[in-house]
């Protein structure tokens, strides 16, 4: 800085001071106004920067049409193919570090990082090296540099092969210097074994609170990208075997399926989609499915279980047997397994890196164990389960680990459950009244789809109702639904969530829901 | 050893001539080193003489101890030869009274051991990567049939992207094949999975690796023509196995072609490997293994007859 002001000895000490402070402040404002007047011709230079014009902030882009339209190159474009050309690259400014004359950053873009060197140099001024090394993390800079080859390889960024020399740095939107967490620290790799290594980690809550910042890690990016595809190859492969996408109101007058609590407003929300699904069954459908939030407000605060979440349901009908239902869920899963494994591979590698986990396995056709066949497995190991009884969690972990040892296939179907477990509209077995006509299916030893074979016959609906001591007038309606004639049908319903994280075989479910309810949280 | 050979004279290290003033705190045991005391030399006890003490001593010179022991020797071996015979004797006893429960095995009349065994695996798996697929399947459902009958179903694990039609064409044969007469059902899960060449078959959680082991696995769990631990070329049919394992992993031409000579010298004139009149695991391995490793074009003209024999079976 240089120093203007006139020189006053008749002043005290500490008002000399507080003048100076004053003057400066005043210049301060003063370069403020000339560089929002001017431009291109701002800077925080000194008389005689070589760089004048070549750094600072740029004014807010505001879409001008005068304004000046550069071509960006994106950094996973940048390779030894490009070496010693000018490109202009717009990114975030991951890390920064001075050292002497020389600034090194590193942008990121999405999952791909590259090092930019900041020379002091005919053309580049120590000012510019100092303003660089003093963009707070998280701007976004747009830059003008030369691609140079990087002999020895840059270690730490995705682009190894080349690094940028900087020519000009203009600060496009600042991030304020204090940030609540950092992006490295979010997305360092979770090694228990490595215990050298830097320990720090952010918390699950944290992450939560800065959602924002927490979502730009690599990791976070592509779970993402992959749980949009698991909804999107839902919907294709769906689509192209005649299903029909349809969509059910969320607000509904009383509670639906199985008398769980509600959230009890003025009206309820809806906790499943089944009814509606099964209405459009009856009103001649087919085969249905939806895509849409569901509420659960069941009070578990535990790792996989949230109380609103994207609910991918399906129904159809069928002719003689529910199987062919129950196969065509299995096929489906295997459809999405495959996509993903095809489609997706470098996202499961980046999620692989933070959070290494064995890679997901499956059998195509899809494994089928029946009830029987999964307690007699159990009981093999000491785990004893009633003929007419639940599998606990525990139990049902055991089992995958199990199935898994033998068959090694990280998703099975397990049919036949016993009736008295399930719901009241579940379809009874024809020859044991004791089994029902239904399914689960488990991703890693955990339960992701249950569905069955509804009841489509009002009296026998009405029958099982009372049965499970249920008030008749209170389902009138989903009773009178069948009235009209309905075919035969099953479904299910899967939470996309759950899916996701079982499938990268994450530990909460809270990382793949972009902004997760549960009874702890509504914000953000 | 031939015999005493020149040793030059060491200083003596360790003095055992002086009188040891033993201690009198502790008791007195029986000298373990001297001559058995009280003890009749048995023949067949090699005792330590006095005489052979000082052998050490001798330089040059026709041990005195020497005839002595190896009249011993020639004892024994004599005694070896008795006991040789009285084996053998045994043994041609054993032969003839073991003839007839033999002959109940063989016979197609029997089934599976006991129903227990049924129900000792109730779904079996076979892991098979799809680079090597075990052919012998095929010819196992075929000749097991009226015995057992070998349910397939196929599952294709996600580590295999695509299939290839050999196996395909074998999964297909497997899947839609039709018994002719009804025996026993037993399940097996065939999953094509990225494995090394080694098929694995699992019964309990230990995995039984190698194709040749899943046949031996079968031919002993299930009693059948397939059985052949109580034949008297019991061992040969093993060899053959053997040979088929190598086959697989032989690396190079020159490796496989000396194997396939073994086999073809096995199989001789004669319609099956062995001098069988019947097909026998070893034919099953053998088949498989040269489909697997090589083309038709390898191997001898009689090995290809008989190759196109093993085919018609299936």
């Amino acid at each position: 800085m240089v120093d203007n002001k006139p020189p006053e000895g008749a002043e005290k000490v500490e008002s000399k001071k507080t003048l100076k402070k004053e003057a400066k402040k005043a210049e301060k404002a003063a370069k403020k106004a000339e560089h929002k007047g001017t431009p291109q011709n701002e800077s925080v230079s000194e008389e005689g920067d070589v760089s004048a014009g070549k750094y600072g902030n740029l004014p807010l882009i505001r879409s001008d049409p005068t304004a000046i339209q550069r071509k960006f190159t994106y950094i996973k474009d940048l390779n030894k193919s490009l070496a010693g050309e000018l490109v202009w690259v717009r990114a975030r400014l991951h890390t920064v570090r001075a050292r002497g004359k020389q600034c090194f950053i590193v942008l990121r873009q999405r999952e791909f990082t590259v090092q930019v060197l900041v020379n002091v140099s005919d053309a580049v001024s120590k000012s510019m090296v100092k303003f660089s090394s003093n963009i707070p993390k998280e701007s976004i800079i747009d830059l003008e540099a030369k691609v140079a080859e990087a002999p020895s390889g840059v270690a730490g960024c995705t682009q190894r092969e080349v690094e940028l020399v900087a020519s000009q740095v203009w600060v496009v939107s600042a991030s304020i210097p204090q940030l609540p967490l950092q992006i490295e620290d979010a997305s360092r790799p979770e090694k228990p074994e490595d215990e050298e290594g830097l320990n720090i980690r952010v918390n699950q809550d944290t992450r939560l609170d800065n959602r924002i910042l927490d979502l730009r890690t690599p990791t976070n990016q592509a779970i993402f990208r992959l749980e949009a595809g698991v909804c999107r190859l839902f919907r294709d492969i769906l689509t192209k075997r005649g299903f029909v996408e349809i969509h059910t109101p969320k607000i509904i007058p009383a509670a639906s399926e199985g008398g769980r609590q509600c959230v009890h407003w003025s009206a309820y929300l809806a906790q499943s989609p089944q009814l509606y699904k099964q209405m459009a069954i009856a009103a001649d459908f087919d085969k249905v499915f939806t895509v849409g939030a569901v509420f659960r407000a069941e009070d578990s605060n535990t790792h996989r279980h949230l109380t609103e979440f994207v609910g991918l349901d399906l129904e159809m009908a069928f002719q003689y047997h529910y199987h062919e239902v129950m196969l065509t869920i299995g096929d489906l899963f295997t459809e999405i397994f495959k996509g993903l494994r095809d489609q997706y591979s470098t996202e499961i590698g980046i999620v692989g890196q933070q959070f290494p986990v064995e890679p997901f396995t499956f059998l195509e056709p899809p494994l089928v164990l029946q009830y029987p066949q999964a307690r007699k497995m159990l009981a093999e190991v000491g785990v004893e389960v009633g003929e007419e009884e639940d599998l606990s969690t525990p139990a049902e972990k055991l089992l995958g680990r199990l199935v898994k040892a033998k068959y090694d296939t990280d998703f099975y179907i397990l049919d036949k459950y016993p009736l008295a477990v399930r719901p009241f509209y579940t379809m009874p077995d024809p020859q044991d009244p004791r089994k029902s006509n239904s399914y689960d299916m488990f991703m890693r030893g955990e339960e992701i789809i249950s569905g069955a074979q509804r009841i489509h016959d009002p009296e026998l609906l009405t029958e099982r109702a009372k049965h499970h001591g249920i008030d008749i007038t209170k389902i009138a309606s989903y009773i009178d639904s069948f009235k009209y004639g309905c075919p035969p049908h099953a479904g299910g319903g899967i939470g996309l969530e759950r899916v996701v994280m079982l499938y990268l075989g994450l530990d909460n479910i809270r990382k793949t829901s972009m902004f997760p309810r549960d009874p702890k949280r509504v914000t953000p | 050893m031939n015999g005493p050979i020149k040793m030059y004279q060491t200083r003596q290290i360790v003095r055992y001539d002086i009188p040891v003033e033993l201690p009198k705190c502790m008791y007195t045991l029986k000298n373990i080193h001297s001559t058995r005391n009280g003890m009749v030399d048995s023949s067949d006890h090699v005792s330590s003489s006095d005489k052979k003490l000082d052998i050490f001593d001798q330089n040059n010179h026709k041990i005195p101890g020497m005839a002595e022991l190896e009249a011993k020797q020639e004892e024994i071996l004599k005694q070896l030869a008795e006991l040789k015979n009285q084996i053998l004797s045994i043994k041609s006893d054993l032969n003839i009274s073991s003839v007839p429960p033999k002959k109940s095995i063989i016979s197609p009349t029997s089934t599976l051991c006991t129903p227990v065994a049924l129900d000792e695996f109730p779904d079996v798996i076979i892991n098979a990567s799809p680079m090597n697929p075990p052919y012998s399947l095929e010819l196992a459902q075929q000749l097991l049939q009226g015995v057992v009958t070998l349910i397939f179903s196929v599952h294709l694990h996600s580590t295999v992207s695509s299939l290839p039609d050999e196996a395909k064409k074998l999964e297909s044969s497997l899947v839609n094949f039709m018994p002719k007469s009804k025996g026993p059902e037993v399940k097996v899960r065939l999953i094509w999975k990225n494995i090394s060449s080694n098929t694995e078959l699992l019964v309990s959680h230990i995995p039984i690796l190698g194709e040749v082991n899943l046949l031996r696995y079968l031919s002993r769990a299930i009693k059948s023509p397939l059985s052949y631990e109580s034949e008297p070329d019991g061992t040969e049919i093993d060899s053959i196995l053997d040979i088929c394992y190598l086959v697989v992993r032989a690396k190079t031409k020159t490796e496989r072609t000396s194997l396939l000579q073994t086999i073809n010298k096995s199989l001789g004139k004669s319609q099956w490997l062995l001098g069988r009149d019947q097909a026998s695991v070893a034919d099953i391995a053998a088949y498989s293994a040269i489909r697997q490793a090589s083309n038709t074009s390898e191997i001898s003209a009689n090995l290809g007859k008989w190759f196109h024999r093993c085919e018609t079976i299936c």
